[in-house]
């Protein structure tokens, strides 16, 4: 009550004083100071150099590759922003890596919010390290690792902590056990090529020497769907990641174009033109069997189900221009997404649910967008010259991968799903698009 | 309220009537002593909780006020805009980047308004201002207490500027050490409130949380940015109290998908 007189009445300087006759009191005197927070500051931490567990250590350099190692890894993921070593105060030499050999007032000082430290050993081929998450404002450890393997695994133990390091801070572990495949276009062929979140250890998967198209991972991640030409149609194949083997699962008359997969990795979306112009149809994996669920002069493609599976967002260009309609899983009660602009295509529905991003023409150009799966304004998230196109969310529904053309070159880029944080994954002459994010891969 | 009562008995009532003149004639009579006595209880003169809340607080849900000392408009501009700020990046976030940028240089105009109010305050110190210490100064408190009665609000009002140059300095110390990543929050718009009792040399004691967002992310955040702004700046020897009770709301409205 008090503190209602307190917010309401300054409109009334007549009743002021008579007011402030009764809201006086003791209680009335709480304060509140109101602090809104989309300045969006990220964490602030150190990674300090690992120290040898052991004295006269075999291989010293490690202690720089450990600590680089680690802070180039945390500042991929967007979430943090790394302190300057020059800025250090800690004198390497006498502190620890445990909470007791640590003077925390060292770290806060400069700005600190949280402190890596580790240490390491080596016996032979033999690595063993440490690895100590401090919050350093509070003064305690929050989560401590020590990993044994071989001495090449030093980036291995980094990333395993880096996830441990998220799931602490953001409850989220992170997308290191996840690639990207993409489609690499040259003159007479494109092929399709995996890369890892981080950008390394690029890997060819198709090499038919043929138009090859629309990967689309498994839910298990084990396997890639496909189009390739390599047999003339478009044909739908299905490949074992693991054992390499290919085979071919969707050749109907004319186009075959793999859409999503349903959780259970049963069944498949795709998009065929065997009934006369492009048509979705739910195709049972194992035996090809198909349920056809749009009845269109148009041409209906690209679906993708929510993530609950009840409804499908899929490309029509049933009202004169390509747009986004939604329909629930069976096909029922079409509805139209998108009318701002009149080019909208490529949707993917975000893991959480809410949203669908797409690509949209803006002055010529393609950009991408975000909607709310409900409706309503969508929200312009790239900017930049060039076409952006088929944008593809990360399992955890914080990252967008999608990939950008113009003056000659290709890339393929992650941006986290506010648009901000802009990284090249991916960059070549060769024109590299169609990106799609893949599960957790254990 | 009161002005709805007496229209109706206008009206009609000769009897009820009487009863306004009775009232006013009371309030008269409880407003002079208000003016002449000299024993009125410090806090509330000291520290007029009427104006401090509704000038710290920059969610813009306060009503417009007119007649504040300029270092406080100058305050409450520079939130205010900031409010509006946020309100566009919901409304229409169509350029996240650029909405950064502006808010960036937005927190610089703030800061220097900051500075300019600390100055301000820094100036008006030695001013002889008897009423800082405990209000045991009897004779300085009529005077400031006709401030918000009288139609032109001079002393109070300056007053609470002063105040709010000090709460303008606790949020700009807390907003800047909050560090939150985009991106990790839920699409809920979250709010913590966490109670601080600040002492005179700007030592905070007591730290609890008033309300939990339901987010431990966002209430760690939360709790992490005023452990880190504190200690606060020694409390202006304006401020009569001993220590000060003050909540600290902490607001989020991501977009998530």
């Amino acid at each position: 009550m008090e503190r209602d007189f307190c917010m309401h009445n300054l409109k009334l300087p007549a009743v002021l004083a008579l007011l402030l006759l009764f809201s006086a009191g003791p209680a009335c005197g709480k304060v509140y100071i109101d602090i809104d927070s989309p300045s969006f500051q990220q964490f602030p931490i150190a990674v300090a150099d690992f120290k040898p567990l052991r004295p006269f250590p075999e291989n010293e350099n490690l202690s720089l590759l450990f600590s680089e190692t680690l802070s180039r890894d945390l500042t991929l993921t967007g979430y943090f922003h790394l302190l300057d070593r020059k800025a250090f105060l800690e004198d390497p030499k006498r502190a620890g890596i445990t909470a007791e050999g640590i003077r925390f007032e060292d770290w806060t000082v400069i700005g600190a919010e949280y402190l890596v430290k580790g240490g390491f050993q080596t016996d032979g081929r033999e690595l063993v390290a440490e690895f100590r998450l401090f919050d350093v404002v509070r003064g305690e450890l929050v989560v401590g690792k020590r990993y044994a393997g071989k001495s090449g695994d030093h980036n291995r133990m980094v990333i395993q902590f880096v996830s441990e390091i998220l799931l602490a801070l953001t409850g989220e572990a992170g997308l290191f056990d996840t690639r990207i495949a993409f489609v690499r276009k040259s003159a007479a062929s494109a092929e399709i090529y995996t890369i890892n979140f981080d950008g390394s250890d690029p890997r060819r998967v198709t090499n038919y020497n043929a138009l090859t198209l629309s990967p689309r991972w498994s839910p298990d991640g084990r396997f890639l769907v496909f189009t390739s030409y390599k047999e003339g149609n478009p044909d739908i194949y299905l490949r074992d990641l693991e054992s390499g083997s290919t085979k071919k699962i969707g050749f109907y008359p004319g186009l075959n174009l793999p859409g999503s997969w349903s959780r259970d990795g049963k069944r498949l979306l795709v998009t065929l033109s065997r009934d006369g112009n492009q048509e979705i149809y739910d195709m049972n994996v194992g035996n090809s069997l198909l349920v056809r669920l749009t009845h269109d002069f148009s041409i209906d493609v690209s679906p993708v189900r929510s993530p609950d599976e009840r409804r499908i967002a899929f490309v029509s260009n049933r009202s004169g221009s390509p747009q986004i309609y939604i329909m629930d899983a069976d096909g029922a009660d079409v509805r139209r997404l998108t009318y701002l602009g009149n080019y909208n295509t490529s949707p993917a529905w975000s893991p959480k649910g809410k949203k669908i991003a797409y690509e949209g023409s803006v002055n010529g150009r393609f950009q991408i967008f975000l909607i709310d799966a409900e409706g309503g304004d969508p929200q312009q998230l790239t900017f930049e010259a060039g076409d952006h196109e088929s944008p593809s969310w990360s399992p955890d529904g914080r990252y967008l991968a999608y990939s950008v053309r113009g003056y000659g070159r290709s890339r393929i880029e992650i941006m986290n799903a506010g648009g901000q944080g802009v990284r090249v994954l991916h960059e070549d002459k060769e024109a590299s698009q169609s990106p799609i994010w893949s599960p957790h891969l254990r | 309220m009161i002005s709805e009562q007496t229209d109706r008995e206008r009206s009609g009532r000769d009897r009820l009537n009487s009863m306004v003149f009775i009232s006013l004639l009371f309030h008269a009579v409880v407003l002079s002593l208000l003016f002449f006595t000299p024993s009125f209880p410090s806090p509330k003169l000291t520290f007029g909780p009427v104006y401090t809340v509704a000038l710290v607080n920059f969610s813009g849900k306060t009503p417009e006020q007119k007649g504040v000392a300029a270092g406080a408009k100058e305050l409450m501009e520079a939130g205010r805009t900031e409010t509006v700020l946020r309100k566009r990046l919901e409304a229409e976030p169509v350029i996240p980047i650029r909405s950064l940028e502006s808010r960036r240089k937005q927190d610089r105009t703030l800061e220097k308004a900051m500075e300019e109010i600390r100055k301000r305050a820094a100036a008006a110190e030695p001013t002889p201002k008897p009423q800082t210490k405990d209000g045991s100064n009897a004779k300085a408190m009529p005077e400031e207490k006709a401030g918000p009665a009288s139609p032109q609000p001079a002393g109070d009002a300056d007053m609470d500027a002063k105040n709010n140059a000090y709460y303008a300095m606790i949020w700009s110390r807390i907003k800047r050490g909050w560090a939150l990543p985009q991106g990790i929050l839920p699409g809920d718009v979250l709010e913590t409130v966490i109670d601080v009792t600040i002492l005179r040399n700007g030592a905070v004691t007591e730290v609890n949380f008033e309300k939990r967002s339901g987010n431990r992310f966002f209430d760690e955040s939360a709790l992490k940015a005023i452990r880190k702004a504190s200690p606060f700046p020694p409390m202006p020897a304006w401020i009569g109290e001993a220590s000060l009770g003050v909540g600290i709301r902490f607001h989020s409205s991501e977009l998530r998908p």
